[in-house]
């Protein structure tokens, strides 16, 4: 019980420094910033939408130093291939001047990858991303090479460029955990973002925790204790965006396409499991995990036109189903 | 589960509790309160032992379901308690891990018992408070609405109509007509003086009767005062009773016939006795006794004439010789006559009275059912009418009266017409009823089945009448 009491105290302990620290970074976007380290965590991957110069590449940058984890970047573009992303074999002569096939490893082997901007990638290049991001591993010329961990990545996207951008796969999209929308600061957090910068545009933010912290963290919120009916309530929440199903939810029938996947289950309690030790608390309750289904489901249900023609986004078709949804 | 949840517990549990008895108290007062007020509205006599009975039966069947109702489960309690506390399922979910011991459930369970410790009980509020406080003032002010309702007067009994009454002048004919011959009868002269007596009383006070009511009782009063005189008179029901308490069935059998008047059952006696004394089943010594004793025990004077009847058999038999029919038949029948003389006697007397009270009765519009009932009630025979051995007693106890045996129809009775104010024959009678009823048969009122009933009853009733009628003209 003591040693328990003293992984509690030193999990909330890091999660504070590390918000502490990316504070020194990142004006305002504390939501994002708390769902960022959920999804950490939790081990899952994050999709950041925002639009340019809202801090997304500077919360992934600060964030790396922060969990002092090596951290690469990769600039998503049309002409980028798979290659460039995972990692090409190379002949090299060696000291006897005989040519040797050597692996030169691409930018997705680090701890944290930031993929800017990835829906300007082919689908090509974005499927080399689909094993890595779900297996934490990349096979290239028959040789599997397994991601250090902890191992996450936090792409971005930009939602008002269309022309040259390519719509991730639903089957891409279903291995993001989270997607998080970046909004525009307000006036005064835009003051203070100005006033920071003007001192300085390097990031400050300073070491808090490492990766094997991580996974101590991840393994200890793994133990906090689901009821049944919280996990029934995850359960019908993610069934319910199906409308097909029976007893499927009036607003899922009028507006919903496609339901999200049984991953979107699995991303609410492990979530939710964090979300509630990072509160204080030491089950799961409701609220944690109606807080995280915005995040968990926005970018896994499609809806249909009726839902366009009634001006209804999918975050405001998923706060329909919530409130349907009975505890 | 910890001291935290057992407060909370123990509070939710006990206040589920008293809800249920506030509620089945407050049901039963509704009860009781309903019951009353139904009886104050239909004026009906309250009764509150049956009220509290099914006031304390509503108020426990009420408690019981309440209880069930509201009694909490452990998990109603934790929801409640994470509801009201704001615990976000800590409650819950301590309670669903109860026997897990894992560190971080441990942890958890640690963790909320603290806090529910340290929370007062106050907090966690039980269902529906108001509700339990609403429901017992309302049942109190209902119950003390109702004691306040006044209760309906029963409706008061309608009015006493008080007919006016003065004697007509055929009523005072009849009333004297009647008095004439009660005087001509073969009534025996004592009963027959307070008989007349009667009358003539009755005679004077209906002169100042101004009331039916009042007219009414002096003509009961009158008819009591025959029937008392007649009853002191006659002694056959006293000779009976004390038959009756004869140890020997002979002996009760005789106070049977005695009792009938019917010289019939005197004779049957008589026939009965007569062979049982010649087959042995009972000695005269025997009889006699019986019939002595029963004479002793009955304090009638000895000088009436039943007892002297009944005391000369009981000396005959305690003479006789032997029992043979020759010795048996000569005494019995000498009894037979002498006894049956005398109850004829008494028998005159009642017959008197009866047909006294009937022309009473029909003078003054009367019915029969307005007398008390004893005036018409026969002397009791204990022993019942199961004592007879076959139905053919029966027959001959319901046959009728003490008569000759003469069957007459009636032609020469008179009967009083108001209409000519005078005692006519039944013959004269007859022919007006029968043109009434012919009028009813032509105007097509009776149906066919009671037209044909008629004509054959008036048929038989005319053909009697004629006959009488003629042999009266040939006397």
């Amino acid at each position: 019980m003591e040693n328990i009491n003293e992984r509690v105290q030193k999990f909330n302990t890091a999660i504070q420094s590390v918000k502490t620290q990316l504070r020194r970074d990142l004006v305002g976007q504390d939501e994002v910033v708390d769902n960022v380290i959920i999804a950490i965590v939790a081990g899952g991957n994050v999709l950041l939408e925002g639009v340019p110069g809202v801090g997304k590449t500077r919360l992934v940058r600060s964030l790396g130093k922060t969990l002092n984890l090596p951290f690469s970047r990769i600039q998503f573009t049309p002409d980028l291939m798979p290659s460039d992303v995972t990692g090409t074999e190379i002949m090299r002569k060696d000291e006897q001047g005989n040519m040797q096939s050597e692996f030169r490893r691409g930018p997705i082997f680090a701890n944290l990858v930031l993929a800017d901007e990835i829906n300007r990638a082919t689908p090509k290049t974005q499927s080399a991303m689909l094993e890595v991001m779900q297996e934490h591993k990349v096979t290239v010329a028959g040789n599997t090479y397994k991601m250090e961990e902890p191992f996450f990545v936090l792409a971005t996207e930009n939602p008002i460029e269309q022309d040259g951008t390519y719509p991730l796969p639903e089957a891409q999209m279903d291995r993001f955990m989270f997607k998080l929308i970046m909004k525009f600061p307000s006036d005064k957090e835009l003051m203070d973002i100005v006033k920071m910068t003007q001192i300085t545009m390097a990031e400050t933010a300073e070491v808090a925790m490492d990766g094997h912290d991580i996974l101590e963290m991840r393994e200890l919120a793994s133990q906090v204790p689901v009821m049944d009916e919280v996990l029934d309530y995850a359960v019908r929440l993610v069934s319910g965006t199906h409308p097909e199903i029976e007893g499927a939810s009036d607003t899922a029938k009028k507006y919903v396409k496609y339901g999200a996947s049984p991953r979107a289950a699995q991303a609410l309690i492990t979530c939710a499991k964090v979300r509630a030790l990072m509160n204080g608390n030491f089950n799961v309750s409701y609220a944690d995990v109606e807080a995280l289904a915005l995040p968990v489901l926005r970018h896994r249900i499609k809806i249909n036109y009726t839902a366009i023609n009634d001006k209804l986004t999918v975050d405001g078709v998923i706060a329909k189903l919530i409130g349907e949804i009975k505890k | 589960m910890g001291k935290g949840f057992s407060k909370f517990k123990r509070k939710l549990r006990a206040g589920a509790v008293i809800r249920a008895v506030v509620f089945g108290l407050s049901l039963g007062l509704l009860a009781v309160s309903g019951l009353w007020l139904t009886a104050k509205l239909t004026a009906a006599e309250p009764d509150f032992v049956r009220y509290s009975l099914f006031g304390g039966a509503t108020a426990a069947l009420g408690l019981a379901v309440m209880l069930l109702i509201l009694l909490p489960t452990k998990r109603r309690i934790a929801r409640r308690v994470d509801k009201h506390l704001s615990l976000g399922e800590k409650t819950q979910t301590m309670l669903a891990f109860r026997k897990d011991n894992s560190p971080m459930v441990a942890l958890q369970r640690e963790d909320t018992d603290r806090i529910l410790r340290e929370t007062p009980k106050k907090r966690v509020k039980g269902v529906c408070t108001w509700l339990f406080v609403l429901i017992p003032v309302v049942a109190a002010l209902t119950l003390t609405a109702t004691a306040l309702v006044p209760a309906k007067e029963p409706p008061a009994p309608p009015p006493v109509v008080e007919n006016n009454f003065t004697i007509t002048p055929w009523q005072t004919q009849a009333l004297k007509d009647l008095i004439e011959k009660v005087k001509a009868s073969d009534m025996e002269e004592q009963p027959k003086e307070a008989t007349v007596k009667q009358l003539e009383s009755l005679l004077i006070k209906l002169g100042s009767i101004k009331k039916e009511p009042a007219m009414k009782e002096a003509v009961i009063s009158c008819i009591e005062g025959i029937h008392k005189a007649v009853s002191e008179h006659n002694t056959y029901d006293t000779l009976a009773q004390a038959l009756f308490k004869s140890p020997s069935d002979t002996v009760q059998d005789l106070g049977g016939a005695v009792n009938s008047l019917k010289a019939l059952l005197v004779g049957e006696w008589m026939n009965t006795t007569a062979t049982a004394l010649a087959e042995g089943g009972i000695t005269p010594a025997e009889l006699a006794a019986g019939v002595t004793q029963s004479l002793t025990a009955s304090g009638v004077d000895t000088e009436n004439e039943v007892h002297m009847a009944l005391l000369a058999f009981a000396v005959e038999l305690a003479a006789m010789p032997d029992t043979t029919e020759e010795t048996v038949a000569p005494v019995m029948a000498k009894a037979e006559e002498t006894l049956n003389a005398a109850l004829f006697i008494q028998a005159t007397n009642e017959e008197v009275e009866d047909d006294t009270i009937y022309t009473l009765l029909s003078i003054f519009g009367m019915k029969a059912s307005e007398v008390p009932e004893h005036i018409f009630n026969n002397p009791d025979d204990p022993r019942g009418e199961d004592d007879y051995e076959d139905d053919d007693d029966l027959d001959h106890i319901h046959s009728g009266g003490l008569g000759s045996g003469e069957m007459i129809f009636g032609s020469n009775d008179t009967i009083y017409d108001p209409d000519r104010e005078a005692y006519v024959t039944y013959g004269e009678v007859l022919k007006d009823y029968y043109a009434r009823i012919t009028d009813l048969l032509v105007d097509g009122k009776l149906t066919p089945e009671l037209e044909d009933a008629l004509n054959d009853y008036f048929a038989i009733l005319f053909n009697g009448s004629e006959n009488r009628e003629q042999e009266n003209n040939k006397n």
